[in-house]
């Protein structure tokens, strides 16, 4: 910090300007760190969410004050969109909130740049992590550090509109299912229906939800475990594309014009508009949000039929709470962060609103007060992760992704789209992804 | 004033003239209905689904709701915590704030440029169309470290101060295109009067370039409302936030979202820039009394 | 269209001569003026303002966005010197940078002259004497309203989606259409069409300037007995040129640098296959996804001499096309 700040006020001096001149001592004045949070004022804490979090955190929060009165915490909140666009500018601008709710998916790339403060020395003192799995801690582990608490468990889960496959006379997949009984209903749905369905959405785009495990049933995890480089391997990509290859070319899929549509819009994903029966984003079942009527139930992403394919599923940690590094009160933080690992009431307050709670005591304190979707969400989840517990030949969970994930993970979703329209043969792309991709992360 | 006030007869004259005969009165009618109707399908879309529960709106997209769902209204307008009626409260500040900022400082500057030399003009002119030319998105960051020193952020400081010091040029040069088309003799009859600089801008500059003003005020204050990324920067606490970002707190893609509240409360959010548009239009009709004559 | 040239030559030749003798006789009381205007303080007094805003609010950031431009800047973390890599990556190893120069051109190209032609248009049929005029005008002017709302985003990708209205209307005519929004031949044209629908902003600025047109030469050329095409051609759009050349730079900056469409109409994305990746969406992305805030600047500075461009262009030509009153 110290540095920018000299770069801008020498950058002033060397440009003269009277107006920005006269700004300069108030930027030695907090040239002292990132300024987030006086020792004295309010503790802020922001999260993104929909109306029924914000309206639960709020709830948690209240009972939270109640028995610390001195701890005068102000809340922000909002949508996805734009949540970290703005925590960049206050990083940058030197005013980061002190507690924040922090995406797995972009812990990593933070931590590394020391903008969020370790927790390790809190654990077992003040932040009481009893029940958490170290497996769901490693969501929040960065070069062996935790930087964040875990409020969850996020399994891949496979949404399937159930009331439609009982439409059609077909039944819901067992559990324990491969990618050709995949296959298989999937071509059962588009005959069945006239040709008016396609089975399941595109996956060969999908890292996050569907690749990721199929690599992993072939032992290859995404990234390797620093972070450097791809875990899979050319051929394993080869090999999945082909079989979405095969889906589209069935009618099990649909074609591509759907998939890009779907791209980061809900509302026009194949199950919501009725052109699929399952879907691999979870989001069309959000907690409280459903936008489509139709009956939801849950599978387990299917495993690999090939010989020697091992457990690819894994348990993820759902959303973060974490502390910024130059906040003056990150022991307050770590309070409020205790609190809603282990208080009964804030467990009950946020029922499934940060997913499904990480501890089987917040689990069972939850179930009564929950719909039958919600049950059966959470029964097939505590499926998958007693499953991946029993499995001795799974690999290790998932590092939290490197810089640049997020760029790879689009990369993929549109290298599947290019062999999908007929863009590219899927060995071009595939060798072009490799290359793009070793950019991304070499930085 | 009298000097510039259109006698009335030619006016008359003019209408008589302009009126069109039967036939092609309904012909014209008749297009721009049409073209209206494309136009808005679009918000007629919008207000439907604004009735639809959220379950209807993208399964059963049609205009008209299988089921009325009037409730999006109640439920988008006590929001979450802060009413609805905060967020616009907000905005209107914000808004009529930066349309007096614009309307004095930029007027200000066109006169200078319009009709003054000064040393360097040229270059001045050219370094203000420039301010034009550079993308916000590469400045929000130096801007945002400029108001974090000042301590406004959280406030609508920054959102506001930067109107009165004319920052938005595109007001400047098009207030300077206006007064270019004012005929210089009537400043040149003024000054002769003994009329200074200031009392010609006030007297017959400031009410020759109405229809700019109002056109400067109309845009002003429907791009202050609808700006995000600026409101999204400066704004943090709730109980500041503006009509854009009290709108997305209906939507978030990883935890669900209420997409008929949304809807209902952007529909509703049309209200005041609609007033607006139908308000000042208007007076851009009447500009036509005062500006009708020249030369 | 014979008749209106041979009217126009006639009508110019008997003031053609008299021009130059009325301008020598008008320079010298303006020679005067400008001598009483331009040696005082009072421009300097009406730019105040300005001045202040212009260096400490503008000069200063974009200054600060050029040194950037030559740094390695992830927001986070002090800025790195590293001179001109990132002007040098740009042009030699970014096919993205190369994809959504193509589409913000494309985009420029086709929207700004239909959306002023449109624009133009609806104006003058909306400057008139006509019952309900402020209605039309409102219907017109609504889209404009929505500016780049969420709620806009969605209604857009509803209408051009695989199963929208766009398609039911081609069904009318028998014609099977597809998905739109979705497919990266024909995304970039449902932008451009957004562009179009939102006229209102050169609308607004037309009947504003058709509203300060002198009247008396309109009555001249009725009792002249010149026809609408005519008074069009030979009136409205030669005193109108300032206003049409305002609307034509702005527009044109304005295209270039357009984001929010972009932005919520592909969900932030760019999509499908960068087709509407327009530049300022993919500076944003780079800047604050990306977190390559060095990189964003320098992707700001490129398109800011390439605008400056194009308008010193249209500055130089507008000298030949367009007529001011002073």
């Amino acid at each position: 910090m110290g540095h920018r700040i000299s770069r801008r006020t020498l950058f002033r001096t060397v440009s003269g300007l009277a107006a920005a001149g006269a700004l300069g001592p108030a930027l030695t004045a907090c040239a002292g760190g990132t300024g987030a949070g006086s020792a004295g004022g309010d503790l802020t804490m922001t999260w993104w969410g929909s109306d029924e979090r914000h309206a639960a955190y709020k709830k948690a929060l209240a009972v939270f004050r109640k028995s610390n009165p001195t701890i005068r915490i102000e809340t922000r909140y909002s949508g996805y969109d734009g949540y970290f666009d703005k925590f960049n500018t206050q990083v940058a601008g030197g005013s980061a909130p002190d507690l924040l709710q922090m995406d797995t998916a972009l812990v990593a790339q933070y931590a590394r740049k020391g903008i969020l403060a370790p927790l390790d020395s809190y654990v077992g003192k003040s932040l009481d992590l009893t029940g958490f799995s170290t497996t769901l801690l490693a969501a929040g582990t960065v070069d062996g550090k935790l930087y964040g608490v875990p409020s969850g468990i996020g399994v891949n889960q496979l949404t399937v509109n159930r009331s439609g496959l009982e439409k059609l006379g077909l039944k819901l997949p067992d559990r324990e299912w491969t990618w050709n009984d995949l296959k298989n209903i999937a071509v059962d749905v588009h005959k069945k229906s006239g040709g008016r369905i396609h089975g399941v959405d595109d996956g060969g785009g999908s890292a996050l939800q569907c690749f990721e495990i199929f690599a992993r049933e072939k032992g290859q995890p995404f990234f390797s475990a620093d972070g450097t480089k791809l875990g899979f391997t050319a051929d394993t990509l080869t090999e999945w594309w082909e079989f979405w290859a095969g889906m589209r070319k069935d009618q099990a899929s649909p074609p591509p014009a759907i998939t890009s549509a779907a791209h980061n819009d809900l509302t026009k994903n194949a199950v919501v508009i009725g052109k699929a029966l399952f879907t691999f984003d979870s989001g069309v079942y959000g907690a409280g949000g459903a936008i489509t009527d139709v009956q939801l139930d849950f599978l387990p992403t299917p495993q690999g039929g090939f010989a020697g394919a091992r457990e690819g599923n894994f348990v993820n940690g759902g959303v973060l709470l974490s502390a910024t590094k130059a906040s003056k009160r990150v022991a307050d933080s770590v309070k409020i962060m205790d609190f809603f690992a282990q208080d009964t009431t804030a467990i009950k307050d946020m029922q499934l609103q940060r997913g499904i709670p990480p501890t089987q005591k917040a689990r069972s304190l939850i179930s009564a007060g929950l719909s039958e979707t919600d049950k059966r969400n959470m029964a097939t989840a505590d499926y998958i992760s007693r499953r991946v517990a029993k499995a001795t030949d799974a690999l290790p969970a998932p590092v939290p992704p490197p810089q640049g994930a997020d760029r790879i993970r689009d990369l993929l979703f549109q290298s599947n789209l290019a062999v999908a329209f007929g863009r590219k043969t899927i060995k071009a792309q595939a060798s072009e992804f490799f290359d793009q991709a070793q950019n991304i992360l070499a930085g | 004033m009298s000097a510039i006030t259109p006698s009335v007869p030619p006016l008359q004259k003019l209408r008589s003239l302009r009126s069109l005969p039967g036939p092609r009165r309904v012909l014209l009618h008749t297009l721009l209905i049409g073209v209206a109707l494309v136009m808005l399908y679009p918000l007629l879309w919008m207000l439907s689904s604004s009735l639809k529960p959220d379950t209807d709106i993208f399964t059963h997209p049609g205009l008209i709701p299988d089921r009325l769902h009037p409730r999006n209204y109640a439920e988008g307008w006590s929001g979450s915590g802060n009413s609805f009626a905060l967020y616009i409260t907000n905005s209107l500040i914000v808004t009529i704030g930066a349309v007096t900022g614009n309307v004095i400082s930029c007027s200000l500057a066109a006169y200078a440029f319009a009709r003054f030399e000064f040393r360097g003009k040229r270059s001045w002119f050219a370094l203000m169309l420039a301010t034009l030319m550079l993308p916000m998105q590469a400045t929000l960051i130096p801007q945002y470290t400029i108001f974090y020193n000042l301590t406004w952020i959280n406030t609508f400081l920054p959102l506001i101060v930067p109107k009165f010091l004319a920052t938005d040029a595109f007001f400047i040069f098009l207030m300077v295109q206006f007064i270019r088309s004012i005929p210089r003799e009537l400043d040149q009859a003024a000054m002769m009067d003994g009329a200074n600089p200031l009392q010609i801008y006030l007297r017959i500059i400031l009410p020759l370039m109405r229809p700019a003003l109002i056109t400067t005020t109309i845009f002003t204050f429907i791009w202050t409302y609808d700006d995000f990324l600026g409101q999204l920067v400066y704004l943090q606490q709730n109980a500041r936030f503006t009509v854009p970002l009290g709108l997305t707190l209906f939507l978030d893609k990883t935890s669900g979202s209420s997409y008929g509240a949304m809807f209902a409360m952007s529909t509703l959010a049309l209200a005041p820039t609609l007033i607006c548009f139908l308000v000042f239009q208007k007076r851009l009709v009447e500009g036509l009394a005062t500006t009708g004559m020249k030369g | 269209m014979t008749s209106a040239k041979s009217d126009e030559a006639e009508g110019e030749e008997p003031a053609a001569p008299a021009a130059p003798a009325d301008r020598r006789e008008r320079a010298r009381p303006r020679r005067r003026a400008v001598g009483r205007r331009g040696g005082g303080w009072w421009p300097y007094v009406f730019l105040a303002p300005w001045f202040v805003g212009l260096f400490g609010l503008t000069v200063y950031p974009m200054l600060d966005s050029l040194y950037l431009s030559f740094t390695d800047f992830d927001l986070l973390t002090p800025a790195r010197w590293i001179g001109a890599r990132n002007y040098t990556h740009m042009f030699s190893d970014d096919p993205v940078f190369w994809d959504s120069v193509h589409a913000t051109l494309l985009y420029v190209v086709v929207s700004v002259p239909l959306k002023l032609a449109l624009a133009l248009g609806v104006a003058i049929l909306l400057n008139r004497p006509l019952k309900g005029i402020g209605v039309y005008r409102a219907a017109f002017y609504l889209p404009s309203l929505l500016g780049g709302a969420v709620a806009m985003a969605i209604v857009w990708r509803q209408v051009f989606g695989g199963d929208g209205l766009f398609n039911d209307l081609l069904g009318w005519f028998g014609i099977k259409g597809q998905d739109w929004i979705s497919s990266p031949d024909t995304s970039i044209y449902t932008l451009i069409l957004l562009a179009v629908w939102q006229f209102g902003t050169p609308m607004v600025i037309f009947l504003a300037g058709l509203k300060q047109l002198p009247k008396d030469v309109y009555e001249a050329a009725a009792i002249d007995g010149a026809g609408t095409v005519t008074r069009f051609f030979r009136i409205t759009l030669p005193l109108l040129t300032p206003i049409v050349f305002f609307n034509l730079v702005l527009q044109i900056i304005d295209g270039f640098k357009t984001f929010t469409p972009a932005y919520v109409v592909s969900n932030g994305t760019g999509g499908p296959l960068n087709s509407t990746m327009l530049y300022s969406l993919y500076l944003y992305k780079k800047g604050f996804t990306d977190l390559q805030m060095g990189y964003a600047s320098a992707l700001a500075w490129v398109l800011f001499l390439v605008i400056a461009g194009f308008t010193a262009v249209n500055f130089v030509a507008g000298r030949y096309w367009v007529h001011y009153d002073d």
